[in-house]
């Protein structure tokens, strides 16, 4: 079979990711916000008895940009064995996609321009002459709509053709002094599969990563003195290829004059954008979220309780064997589990990804600048702090989006009081659901109290000058429910299949413990810990199981204390247990992302250090709160 | 963000700190010390 190596570029925001999903089914999280793609995400698809391989890249503005994610666009193009590429393009702004296209067409890759947005674009009374610029740029171009699969089945059938479009592509002609010294430098250029032009303009461009390609380095000065006079190159050549996107651009487009149409977008960022009403519904976004997460979280919680509890006392009446003794706590840990944990993570991925397609997040980003920039931490911290709230391990990725490694490990310290979805669902499916309401607004505004006193702490101890905020507002849009959804389930796959049968385990180690009766040998050396928190010995058993799966920590405490938690514990003491378990790097999968990213050492420190301060923190609260 | 010489840039809100620019039809969020960077060439 024939095989094909093919790379998603483009701008960010402008939906590879939606791209990949139409090419090769649903594989990865789609939003409307810059940034969400931060590594290469891989996915195969056989048309015609050729196997496509296509790679989708994090957005990026052009290929002369340092920042990480054109560091990681980059490697894919130059380091990777390519086939071709195909760059998405957003319709409404055409000649920004234009230039980049020119950069990767004068590496001399074989190319397809891909169209999106074309519904949009239509609503800003802008038409593109597709057939026109195909002329015009020699590369195929293809009209895509990767929600309704639009174009999708001939951008399939231009891919297998890839391989053709390399040498009869469009070329940019620069003036005589600057394409004198493209060829002086080509000629100093070692053999390689990047384009000799290409490498030349970018060592013109003043791109020091692209001078090992040259056999002797003194060309640099020679064309350096050859070029004194001349206006400086490297914004000479960009200014070249803006103009020719412009004028390219001019050409194809077609502007239709949009009669008495109010700019809702404009009214909508007036009021979102204030200075006091952005903070003020963001602040409010934030709250209804909370509140729609308590309140319908706890309503399902309620049925799945009775539901599970009708099903396990089934079991109540058959003759007890040691087998199924373990089998019921396996159950009652899978039980616990799904009516604790589901409905909270279900149901917050569910109000992220509406929050993502409408495009407000990167608005709260604006907003929360201020405050985030007072904590040490650059506004687009936000995003992984935002993703943390449903999952630590990724948001530990998400965290790319960031410049330095310092701004990156900052945000990620904070995951620790940044309750994910599996710590929400115990702060309210025991605290809230065994100590009220306010018992659980209490652990949440704790975190918040905990996260401020850490976050500057870690402020003072690291020195970082934040970046300033340079970001994209996506456009409004309506949320598709069908991407809300099929996003919902793509981060919720991970619970199904893992955390489930992780229950199921938890609960029949736990099972086989008592029936030991080992369980004593293992709250033995912690004894000071649960003293210290003033919490039953056996309490320890969820919160070490919870290390290992975060979900198991409800469950394990409904199997080691029983369903009737409100009678076992005190109030005081739920709110111990929910803060003590809510604080810290939550689990061994976490610790395992930040491993990958910060490396051993430091991964280790952070989860140590937390769990300690999460520990220490609870223990004196107990002790204040008990005074009053 | 892939601003070149020559484009034309509209401001459309101002907030502490930042303001937020159309380039074209996208928009930008940019910190005032990266805007103060930008040269005015024409009014």
């Amino acid at each position: 079979m024939r095989k094909l190596k093919i790379l998603l570029i483009g701008q960010p925001n402008v939906g590879k990711s939606s791209l990949l999903n139409a090419l090769v089914g649903q594989r990865v999280v789609v939003s409307n916000y810059p940034g969400t793609t931060v590594e290469i995400t891989q996915a195969e698809k056989v048309f015609n008895n050729t196997k496509i391989e296509f790679l989708d890249t994090p957005g990026i503005y052009s290929i002369s940009d340092r920042s990480e994610e054109e560091k990681v666009t980059e490697k894919a193009l130059f380091e990777k064995e390519i086939d071709g590429v195909v760059v998405v393009a957003d319709e409404t702004s055409l000649e920004r996609s234009l230039y980049m296209l020119f950069q990767i067409l004068e590496a001399q890759i074989p190319t397809i321009f891909a169209l999106n947005f074309e519904k949009e674009a239509k609503k800003k009374g802008i038409k593109i002459d597709c057939k026109k610029l195909e002329k015009l740029l020699n590369i195929p171009v293809v009209l895509i709509n990767p929600l309704t699969k639009k174009g999708i089945a001939e951008l399939l059938a231009v891919t297998l053709k890839i391989k053709e479009t390399a040498k009869r592509s469009f070329k940019i002609e620069y003036d005589d002094r600057i394409e004198k010294s493209i060829d002086k430098i080509s000629l100093q250029i070692r053999t390689t599969f990047i384009s000799k032009r290409f490498i030349a303009l970018r060592i013109l461009e003043e791109d020091k990563d692209f001078y090992k390609y040259l056999k002797d380095k003194r060309i640099i000065q020679e064309v350096k003195k050859s070029l004194k006079n001349h206006l400086k190159v490297a914004e000479n050549i960009s200014i070249d290829r803006y103009g020719t996107a412009a004028f390219i651009a001019e050409k194809v487009t077609q502007i239709i004059p949009l009669r008495g149409r109010k700019d809702l977008e404009e009214d909508v960022d007036n009021v979102l954008l204030h200075k006091i009403w952005g903070p003020f519904f963001t602040g409010l976004s934030f709250l209804a979220i909370f509140g729609a997460l308590l309140y319908f979280g706890n309503l399902i919680q309620g049925v799945l309780m009775g539901l599970t509890e009708s099903f396990l006392s089934s079991f109540g009446t058959t003759e007890h064997s040691v087998v199924s003794m373990v089998l019921v706590q396996g159950l009652t840990g899978l039980a616990a589990g799904i009516s604790i944990a589901l409905p909270y993570v279900f149901l917050f991925y569910l109000l992220l990804g509406l929050l993502e397609d409408v495009g407000l997040l990167s608005r709260f980003i604006v907003n929360t600048e201020r405050f985030l920039k007072k904590l040490g931490l650059p506004g687009k911290s936000f995003i992984p702090l935002v993703l943390g709230l449903g999952c630590t391990a990724p948001a530990v990725r998400a965290a790319r989006i960031l410049s330095s490694k310092k701004e990156q490990f900052h945000t990620v310290s904070l995951f620790a009081f940044v309750p994910c979805s599996s710590r929400i669902a115990i702060i309210m499916g025991v605290v809230g659901f065994y100590g009220g309401l306010k018992l659980a607004f209490s652990v949440f505004a704790t975190l918040l109290i905990a996260g401020l006193i850490w976050a500057f702490g870690i402020k003072k101890i690291i020195k970082i000058k934040s970046e300033p905020l340079l970001l994209e507002l996506p456009p409004y849009r309506r949320p598709l429910i069908k991407n809300v959804l099929a996003k919902s389930w793509l981060r919720m796959k991970d619970f199904v299949y893992i955390v489930m049968p992780l229950l199921v385990i938890g609960g029949i180690a736990y099972g086989i413990l008592d029936i030991l009766g080992l369980t004593k040998s293992i709250v033995g050396p912690f004894l000071p810990i649960t003293a210290w928190l003033r919490l039953p010995a056996l309490t320890i058993i969820p919160l070490i199981f919870g290390f290992l799966q975060k979900d198991l920590t409800g469950a394990m405490l409904l199997s080691v204390l029983g369903n009737k938690i409100s009678l076992v514990l005190t109030p005081l003491q739920i709110f111990t247990f929910g803060l003590a378990s809510s604080i810290g790097i939550p689990c061994i999968i976490a610790l395992g992302m930040l491993v990958r990213e910060f490396g051993f050492k430091k991964a280790i420190t952070l989860t140590i250090t937390s769990i300690i301060y999460g520990f220490l923190f609870a223990g004196f609260l107990t002790r204040i709160i008990s005074l009053f | 963000m892939g601003m070149v010489p020559g484009e034309k840039i509209r401001v459309t809100n101002e907030i502490p700190g930042s303001i937020v620019v159309k380039v074209k039809n996208k928009k930008f969020v940019l910190d005032k010390d990266i805007a103060k960077e930008i040269k005015v060439l024409k009014q």
